[in-house]
């Protein structure tokens, strides 16, 4: 099955009047939310053959689109074609499958959803109008190809043009027992804050809307594995609303994770990985209290994860030891580092850096991205 | 060992970690003891030492569940009760109840699916 706009279609959205339109949300919490600017499709498509294929509008003066997919037979789905109207792929992405640097995750295949947001960096032109086609592969747990699959497909288009500033709606949403907590429900704001800080420095302004997860337990399922629990999360908002959802740990039987992006980039239709889970248990220490310094480090935690969800990747992977495993991102401006004192020195401060950089009484701040980091959390369609 | 444990993603395997010490028991009792910062190194490193060394660290676990200030390692034993050894676990569950985090022991220890732990709780 086939899914494309008709020209009529495609000639009202090459308008200047967005059909979609906007609005502007009224809550109780906090300052006004962000401008709604998003438009979106969903469709279903069937795999023929080893792909599901589709044709999709983008509108004169677009900025971005994201492609959220969900195969329903639980088949692993990753994206294996893309090409613009002029019948090119800018993505290249085979090059991309076969390189150790890392742009995006869809290309690869990791479960039975993707998504995949374009352009990435700032080097990546702008999507020029008319009709797109895209293709996605299902394979089975033998890692064959699975025929007659149907794929859901929902595509969100930003229109927002300016990619210097933006802003960003999350859901903050508390597990019941830490919603009842005051001391901990002031000190998950106070480490909401040092996340708007950040972003802040990369012209992003943070909208926190505060809710409570109500009938989840505070042990939270790995996002990346995909819950119901979480598809229902981000159901019960808007797809612009990213979700953030933090209870006392993640995995009861792997109690040192410290939080965890569903996907790089992640969806912005409902999906079962459609969140950032955060523990704060692990970020309170010993004594179970977050101090001011502990709060600095649960900011940068949940920062640092939905800047996975915005795309960005670790500027180096690094093994047990710390040494480079050969994996970075795919950006320029991130240095290349060679040793793990070296890749310390030129990366520690930097908010993607998988290790905290401290002493055994004190850390550095880990706040810093580089310009194409920026352009990266600009460029993904939910930052509007 | 510090190093190891101080990265925020992906958890290290306590395996891995313990891997770089000839006495691994002894240095994660160390960490524990002096390493401040990144909190989740001496979390993590009680974590190893609850998942794989409960016996041979039995009083310290108690000594968790008893004192003021050790509220986050108390949870974390506390959460993992019922894959405690069933002394350290009747240990641990019994002083829990009696200390400064009786709530959450009693919260806790009511999940578990051991009948012994069970009828400790009030």
């Amino acid at each position: 099955m086939r899914w494309s706009a008709s020209p009529a279609l495609l000639l009202v959205l090459t308008t200047a009047c967005w059909p979609f339109g906007k609005k502007h949300l009224d809550l109780d919490t906090g300052p006004a939310a962000c401008e709604q600017i998003l438009g979106s499709e969903t469709t279903t498509l069937s795999t023929t053959g080893d792909t599901a294929r589709m044709n999709f509008a983008v509108p004169y003066a677009t900025r971005s689109f994201l492609v959220s997919a969900r195969s329903n037979t639980g088949g692993t789905i990753y994206l294996t074609e893309l090409e613009d109207p002029d019948g090119n792929d800018p993505l290249d992405i085979d090059g991309w499958v076969s390189q150790t640097t890392y742009l995006t995750s869809a290309v690869l295949p990791f479960g039975d959803e993707t998504a995949f947001n374009w352009p990435v960096r700032d080097i990546d032109p702008a999507p020029p109008y008319g009709y797109w086609s895209l293709a996605f592969s299902v394979l089975d747990s033998n890692g064959s190809p699975q025929e007659g699959v149907n794929v859901d497909v929902t595509i969100h288009l930003n229109q927002d043009f300016n990619t210097d500033s933006g802003c960003l709606s999350v859901r903050v949403l508390m597990t019941p027992d830490v919603a009842e907590d005051p001391e901990l429900v002031a000190a998950i704001e106070s480490a909401v804050g040092v996340w708007q800080d950040i972003y802040a420095g990369a012209d992003i302004q943070l909208q926190p809307i505060y809710e409570t997860a109500q009938g989840m337990d505070t042990t939270l399922s790995h996002p990346s594995s995909g819950s119901d629990a979480y598809l229902a999360l981000k159901e019960a908002g808007d797809d612009e609303e990213l979700v953030l959802v933090i209870g006392e740990s993640i995995d009861g039987t792997n109690n040192g994770i410290l939080g965890e992006a569903g996907a790089i980039p992640g969806a912005l239709a409902p999906s079962t990985r459609g969140v950032v889970a955060i523990a704060w248990l692990m970020h309170a220490g010993s004594d179970g209290v977050l101090d001011d310094t502990d709060i600095q480090g649960l900011g940068e935690t949940m920062a640092h994860e939905m800047g996975h969800y915005l795309g960005l990747f670790h500027p180096v992977e690094l093994d047990g030891s710390g040494n480079p495993s050969g994996y970075s991102d795919a950006l320029d401006d991130t240095p290349m580092c060679s040793t793990s004192t070296g890749c310390t020195a030129s990366l520690g401060t930097n908010l993607m850096f998988p290790y905290r950089t401290c002493t055994d009484s004190a850390c550095e701040r880990q706040d810093d991205l580089t310009e194409q980091q920026r352009a990266v959390m600009q460029r993904y369609s939910g930052t509007r | 060992m510090f190093k190891a444990l101080s990265v925020r993603e992906p958890q290290p395997a306590c395996a891995d970690v313990e891997a770089l010490s000839e006495t691994p028991v002894e240095t994660l009792l160390e960490l524990i003891d002096k390493a401040q910062q990144p909190p989740w190194v001496g979390m993590r490193a009680a974590s190893c030492l609850i998942q794989g060394h409960a016996d041979a660290v039995q009083d310290t676990l108690v000594d968790w569940v008893q004192q003021e200030d050790s509220r986050g390692f108390a949870i974390l034993v506390l959460n993992q009760i019922d894959t405690l050894p069933q002394p350290v676990a009747i240990a641990v569950a019994t002083q829990a109840l009696a200390g400064p985090y009786a709530s959450d022991a009693t919260s806790r220890i009511a999940k578990s699916t051991n009948p012994a732990l069970l009828a400790l709780v009030p």
